[in-house]
């Protein structure tokens, strides 16, 4: 298993130490992600040779993005990317036909759920799997046995839950005539008086979890089964991040015992495990 | 001219019976597996047999939900599930996990549709999925007018889209907000439409609101004729009868003056002052001729209004004494109409009501007893009556 930071800038030098996988949005294509331009992945490739650099374009695509898409995916293929994550089809459409030589991640966010849907990509050409976090550890360990497709999943960062194309603050704002005065805000529900991160963006707007995922018991599980752990740095301090990366790449260099490793994790970031060992159910009894 | 199709929901067989006779072309349902109303009443096996029997004789077509999002552990048993209720006689199945999509094409002889939870949005992407077999497409909500057109154009697919019924703040698909606040399941069937509950912003006091306006096409529904979109889809198999029944028979009225070369603005105009009075939230069009902005929320007071409009069904006849299910109060002597599965709404002022043992009554006032009442002229099983609408 490889550790894959999602970036929340363009300098990496921080994290070097400690992997060399990173993960980055196109400008205008990336829902949730630090975003790049074409100029500023081609400016991270020249600044740190060797790398392996994955980009997300992971949003929905509409008829007008499909002309300036085409030309974005063949440039990006020009370079010495590891991948696209993408979630419209229109993307792995476009590589096949061009015939474009660039890995491609299926990144549906909440979709990627069972051994058959990732055995369909792979069959389709598509490399890796990004999994959906609301499955359990035993579920992708499942698929891991189950499909040949290599598996990606993230064990650490906000997750998000929610995407609109509406632009919800701004609408709410508008509607009580104030002003809004920033991007990030925070949404508590009344009654469960649960806290939600709601993040808006030239997109639309994205509803994150306000605590940070800590999936370090599911990773000791599912080392050997995962090709990439992704640790995501968006909206999580700096600081702490490169301590919980600092530790993730110890654990796999062995370096640290691994009833150390997990309480060192939760003193940085407490223990919330999503739904690692939680599973959701769909019919009210 | 292949006409457009009017899709109606049907989350049971009395609401298949009620959309198959109030103008639908075709219904779609959900089984007890597989379908993403989980809590709907949904169609065992022997009931889709009746359904497709039913839809069939009156040579209307029925689809199949099998649109939940796949865990490992749904699999094992959706193949034989498919067999079965292929051999029933369903008409096709929308999904929207893509590996059953070359599964039933490559062993079944029924189409496939992809479901607005797969989320396509560009022709590009249509053309791909026509590739793998797709039939048809439901798009995404947030398709516009533009890009509706494009795509009909650019694949040859036939396309679906939404004109009616309850709307997604967040793009399907794209939305667990119910896995993470209630541990339902969103894309297996769980959604508790979290985002009609109320939140405040950043510790204050305030409302905040994520809801939105219930979605109504028909002030456009012309101009989306014109598009020669294949399918249009009204939401809702958790909606009444009566409400199934009013919205079916107004879009019915609507599409066939359509074809008939004789759609007026007066028409138009009463079949929206109908479709108004049976909403029970305010409506809007949303993404089609625009980006959705303010005027599309809800931000303070009550969403839902309880409609009590509907007064009965007639689910007997003997020559002309009716045999009624009461659903709201009237009394003798009230004006109402009775709407029909003809398309007819009469308006009729009650002359006598009469309780099961034939004793006449002034008033009907218990939800769900069974009444008969004299109506001199014909009126077909499952006319309604309800409160007057027409100005």
């Amino acid at each position: 298993m490889k550790l894959l930071v999602s970036v929340n800038k363009k300098e990496l030098a921080d994290y070097l130490k400690y992997t060399n996988s990173f993960l980055i949005g196109l400008k205008n294509y990336a829902i949730n992600y630090y975003e790049a331009t074409l100029n500023d992945i081609k400016e991270i490739l020249n600044n740190y040779p060797g790398i392996e650099l994955f980009v997300s374009l992971n949003k929905n695509i509409f008829n007008e993005d499909l002309k300036d898409l085409k030309e974005k995916l063949q440039e990006l293929a020009t370079l010495k990317i590891a991948g696209i994550l993408f979630y419209d089809l229109s993307i792995l459409s476009f590589v096949k036909k061009l015939n474009l030589n660039i890995p491609l991640v299926i990144h549906q966010t909440h979709m990627v759920t069972n051994y058959n849907i990732c055995n369909y990509y792979f069959e389709r050409g598509v490399k890796y799997a990004y999994l959906s976090a609301e499955i359990t550890e035993s579920e992708m360990a499942l698929i891991s046995k189950k499909s040949n497709i290599l598996l990606m999943a993230t064990f650490v960062g906000h997750l998000i839950i929610s995407h609109s194309k509406r632009k919800l603050v701004s609408n709410y704002f508008e509607y009580i005539k104030k002003e809004k005065s920033k991007d990030l805000n925070t949404i508590e529900e009344k009654n469960s008086k649960q806290k939600y991160y709601i993040k808006e963006t030239n997109l639309g707007t994205d509803i994150l979890t306000k605590d940070i995922l800590n999936g370090t018991r599911a990773f000791c599980l599912l080392k050997e089964k995962i090709e990439y752990a992704i640790l995501d740095n968006n909206l999580i301090d700096d600081t702490i991040f490169l301590q919980v990366l600092k530790l993730y790449n110890k654990y796999l260099n062995q370096k640290i015992e691994e009833s150390l490793f997990l309480e060192k994790v939760q003193e940085l970031i407490g223990s919330y495990e999503g739904f690692f060992f939680q599973k959701t159910f769909y019919k009210v009894k | 001219m292949k006409k457009v199709e009017l899709l109606s929901p049907a989350g049971d067989l009395e609401r298949l019976k009620i959309a198959c006779l109030y103008g639908a072309d075709a219904v779609y349902i959900g089984g007890k597996e597989y379908s993403l109303r989980a809590n709907a009443n949904n169609f065992s096996l022997e009931e889709i047999k009746e359904a497709c029997e039913f839809a069939h004789f009156y040579q209307k077509r029925v689809y199949l939900t099998l649109n939940i999002v796949f865990h490992n552990e749904d699999i094992a048993g959706v193949y034989k599930y498919i067999e079965d209720v292929v051999n029933l006689g369903i008409d096709a199945f929308i999904v929207s996990d893509l590996f059953l999509v070359s599964y039933i094409k490559k062993n079944f002889p029924v189409e496939v549709h992809v479901s607005t939870q797969d989320s396509v949005t560009n022709y590009e992407t249509v053309n791909f999925l026509k590739q793998e077999g797709v039939d048809r497409v439901v798009l995404a909500r947030e398709v516009g007018r533009l890009d509706i057109k494009e795509i009909i154009e650019k694949t040859g697919v036939d396309i679906e889209v939404f004109i009616h019924g309850a709307m997604c703040t967040f793009v399907s698909g794209r939305c667990v907000l119910s896995n993470y606040l209630t541990l339902r399941d969103s894309n297996r069937g769980g959604c508790a439409q979290i985002c009609r509950f109320g939140f405040s912003l950043n510790d204050t006091n305030d409302n905040f609101s994520m809801a939105v306006k219930d979605l109504n096409m028909s002030s456009f529904l012309k101009d989306m004729l014109d598009l020669k979109i294949a399918s249009f889809k009204i939401e809702g198999r958790m909606r009444s009868p009566y409400y199934l029944a009013v919205v079916l028979s107004s879009y019915r009225r609507i599409i066939d003056a359509y074809y008939e070369g004789n759609l007026t603005n007066d028409l138009l105009e009463k079949e929206e002052h109908i479709l108004s009075m049976v909403s029970n939230r305010e409506n809007s069009t949303h993404f089609y001729d625009k980006e959705a902005d303010m005027t599309d929320q809800y931000y303070i007071g009550r969403q839902e209004a309880s409609n009590q409009d509907y007064l009965g069904i007639i689910f007997e006849k003997e020559n002309n004494l009716y045999t009624i299910r009461q659903r709201n109060y009237f009394k003798v002597l009230d004006d109402v109409e009775i709407i029909t599965p003809n398309m007819d709404i009469i308006s009729y002022k009650i002359k006598n009501i009469y309780n099961k043992d034939m004793e006449s009554i002034q008033v009907a006032n218990q939800a769900d007893s069974i009444l008969k009442m004299e109506i001199p002229f014909d009126l077909p099983i499952f006319s309604m009556i309800r409160k007057p609408y027409l100005k």
